[in-house]
């Protein structure tokens, strides 16, 4: 290992500590540890009970500041209602854990369940903290902190399982020195046990084989129905406005704990009752689709981007400052101060000509980018397979593509000779990465021969959403309204040539309501 | 402009040798053993795979780089279901303009031989990803 890996490693790990420590060893503010339970009331389960020791946990910053950032990331300036946070999804994972759990309970002998109290403990401990790992705007501020050197260096060491950022995060606070110490006094005070390697394990994935027997427990929180799932599919939706209908009664009526042939115990659907995860694609679909694709969110986290490129480009100029402390955006851990309070309050510290304030308050404000060229099978001539691909592809996660897309841009930018108008950060090439639909092939079902039988296997799902992703996908590039018209005929006139050679329906431009669109075939 | 190498080129020419070399015409579409094979193959082959990274989040090891790519090429028509036998991709014969035109020259300035390519072809088209 290198001296500069191991300077990365050792900042990475001071970063978390640094972080656990003011959001959770800040004697400041912490309260005493209340005695009783909290009876919650939310609007999408109705109520339920948090135990004492989850109370004393949730009333630290590190949750509280969960208020503070928005589940859906920018949705909310599209589909008015969705300004649900991470803090109410995390209180609604802990409660469908609960539900999953009693459900499996219920179907085996009143005396031998198959969760336990203490794994019980355990996994709502896991549905607590699985989140709290989160930054600004969630998942859209994932996508840049997980190319920041320490969080690569960190990934490389393959001290935890492939997961994502927020998860890598919300493990190593969970683990970290300030928060053992933490939950040590929560032992004590309220005499139980919670082990903190399980429930990190739960967040990040399993990392033994020695597991293999509890592997449904992990699967409450990380499998292809857990509580994390049916409770961000349902809020999202509710508060969208787009309503999907689950049978969730029905999923948990058959959900049952069985080995299967490799040995692992898993959660397992009964094959009459697989119409509910069939819901759950299909909804998963739907909220992709309309929701947390719509071009007017796309255009939202584009501009967000801009700034936080901004940011990592002139950190002396353009930046976001805490308390005194200076977030250098460059690294990932700094991440973890970062709000949508924090970022849009950034503005109000900044007198009204100054650069930042401008751009935060167009986000703010409404005043967003629009569409100049739709890309979609619908719009490009249908012999474009190879150079098609060459772009799609640029829907992978990674720094690469993420470049090759800041280079197109600039590139069409040129095309239209309008670098004295509109800067690279103006322009944006956007394709959206397909969701992952692995659920099928990671639930099981118990087939009327008593064999275990993917869900896959009985009905080709990925067929079905393959398809919706086909006809459904959509890639853009975005500018300002003033000069859509001539970001519009230089992106035809780039994407004419090397290396994609495409050629474009009228539709690519009817789509985005430019004012002249027309036919490159 | 040079396109940087995604999983799609490597995708893309596997399937073109063993559509070519193997005279194979479709391949499963089952996921399970799709990325199976990956996961084993990347194991004799880590430098041309080296591009896609495996998640064991359950019984068996998935690669979100696979997965997409798969949907990219599906999508964009190199491969495709057949509406009678949705359980396979059949390879298209824009798959061998994809590979010639596009992904051959961007894996050899990746600095990766096309005969490596072959080779996890050929090995793949031995792990009876055909029925």
């Amino acid at each position: 290992m290198t001296a500069q890996n191991n300077s990365l490693l050792n900042n990475f790990r001071k970063g978390i500590e640094d972080f656990a420590q003011e959001f959770v060893g800040n004697s400041l503010y912490r309260r005493k540890f209340p005695e009783g339970p909290k009876i919650i009331h939310d609007p999408l389960w109705g109520t339920f009970k948090l135990e004492a020791w989850e109370v004393a946990l949730l009333d630290l910053p590190l949750f509280q500041r969960l208020r503070q950032i928005h589940q859906t990331s920018l949705v909310s300036y599209v589909f008015p209602g969705c300004s649900h946070t991470r803090f109410e999804h995390t209180l609604g994972v802990i409660q469908q854990a609960q539900k999953l759990i009693d459900a499996v309970n219920k179907q085996d002998t009143p005396d031998k369940h198959r969760f336990e109290p203490s794994s019980i403990r355990n996994i709502r401990l896991a549905a607590l903290f699985h989140d709290c790992g989160h930054s600004c705007f969630s998942h859209i501020s994932e996508d840049l902190y997980e190319s920041c050197p320490d969080m690569t260096a960190f990934f490389k060491t393959n001290e935890l399982p492939k997961c994502h950022p927020h998860e890598a995060f919300s493990a190593l606070i969970l683990k970290s020195k300030v928060v053992r110490d933490y939950i040590g006094e929560i032992e004590d005070h309220y005499d139980i046990e919670l082990d903190i390697e399980k429930a990190a394990n739960a967040i990040v994935g399993p990392t033994s084989e020695s597991e293999k027997r509890k592997h449904y427990e992990i699967q409450v929180i990380n499998g292809p129905f857990d509580a994390d799932k049916l409770d961000y599919i349902f809020r999202d939706a509710h508060f969208s406005g787009i309503p999907v209908g689950l049978d969730l009664d029905r999923l948990w009526s058959s959900c049952k704990v069985h080995k299967s042939e490799t040995g692992e115990h898993l959660l397992t659907l009964h094959q009459a009752s697989v119409a509910p995860l069939e819901q759950i694609l299909f909804s998963k679909i739907n909220l992709f689709s309309i929701v947390y694709q719509h071009p007017k969110v796309r255009a939202a986290e584009k501009m967000f981007q801009a700034i936080i490129e901004d940011a990592k480009e002139k950190p002396s100029e353009i930046f976001f400052e805490i308390s005194g402390r200076k977030l250098d955006l460059n690294r990932a851990t700094d991440y973890l101060w970062l709000t949508d309070e924090i970022f849009f309050s950034e503005a109000l510290r900044r007198n009204k000509e100054d650069y930042l304030h401008r751009k935060i308050h167009d986000i703010r404000y409404r005043r967003l980018l629009v569409r100049a060229l739709t890309i979609n099978n619908d719009t490009i001539a249908d012999d474009s397979g190879g150079g098609f691909l060459q772009l799609r592809k640029l829907n992978q996660r990674g720094y690469d593509t993420y470049k090759t897309r800041r280079d197109i841009a600039f590139e069409i930018l040129k095309t239209a000779a309008l670098e004295d108008k509109l800067s690279i950060r103006d322009i944006w090439v956007d394709f959206p990465s397909d969701p992952s639909f692995g659920e099928a092939d990671r639930t099981y079902v118990r087939t009327a021969s008593g064999k275990l039988r993917k869900v896959s296997d009985l009905f080709p799902i990925h067929y079905w959403t393959e398809l919706y992703q086909k006809y459904k996908w959509r890639g853009h590039v975005f500018c300002p309204l003033k000069y859509q018209q001539e970001i519009y005929e230089a992106s035809l006139e780039f994407f004419k040539g090397d290396p994609f050679k495409l050629r474009f329906k009228k539709s690519a431009g009817e789509t985005c309501h430019v004012k002249s669109p027309k036919s490159t075939i | 402009m040079l396109m940087p190498l995604t999983a799609e080129d490597i995708v893309v020419g596997i399937f073109y040798f063993m559509k070519k070399n193997a005279t194979m015409k479709r391949v499963t579409a089952d996921r399970e053993k799709l990325h199976r094979a990956f996961h084993v193959a990347k194991i004799d082959y880590p430098e041309v795979l080296s591009i896609f990274s495996f998640r064991k989040r359950e019984i068996f090891s998935e690669s979100a780089q696979l997965d997409q790519a798969l949907s990219n090429l599906d999508a964009t028509g190199l491969i495709s279901r057949q509406n009678l036998t949705p359980r396979y991709y059949c390879f298209e014969d824009s798959l061998d303009r994809g590979y010639t035109n596009f992904s051959k020259r961007i894996i050899e300035s990746a600095g990766i031989k096309e005969e490596d390519i072959q080779k996890v072809a050929d090995y793949l088209s031995k792990q009876e990803l055909n029925n």
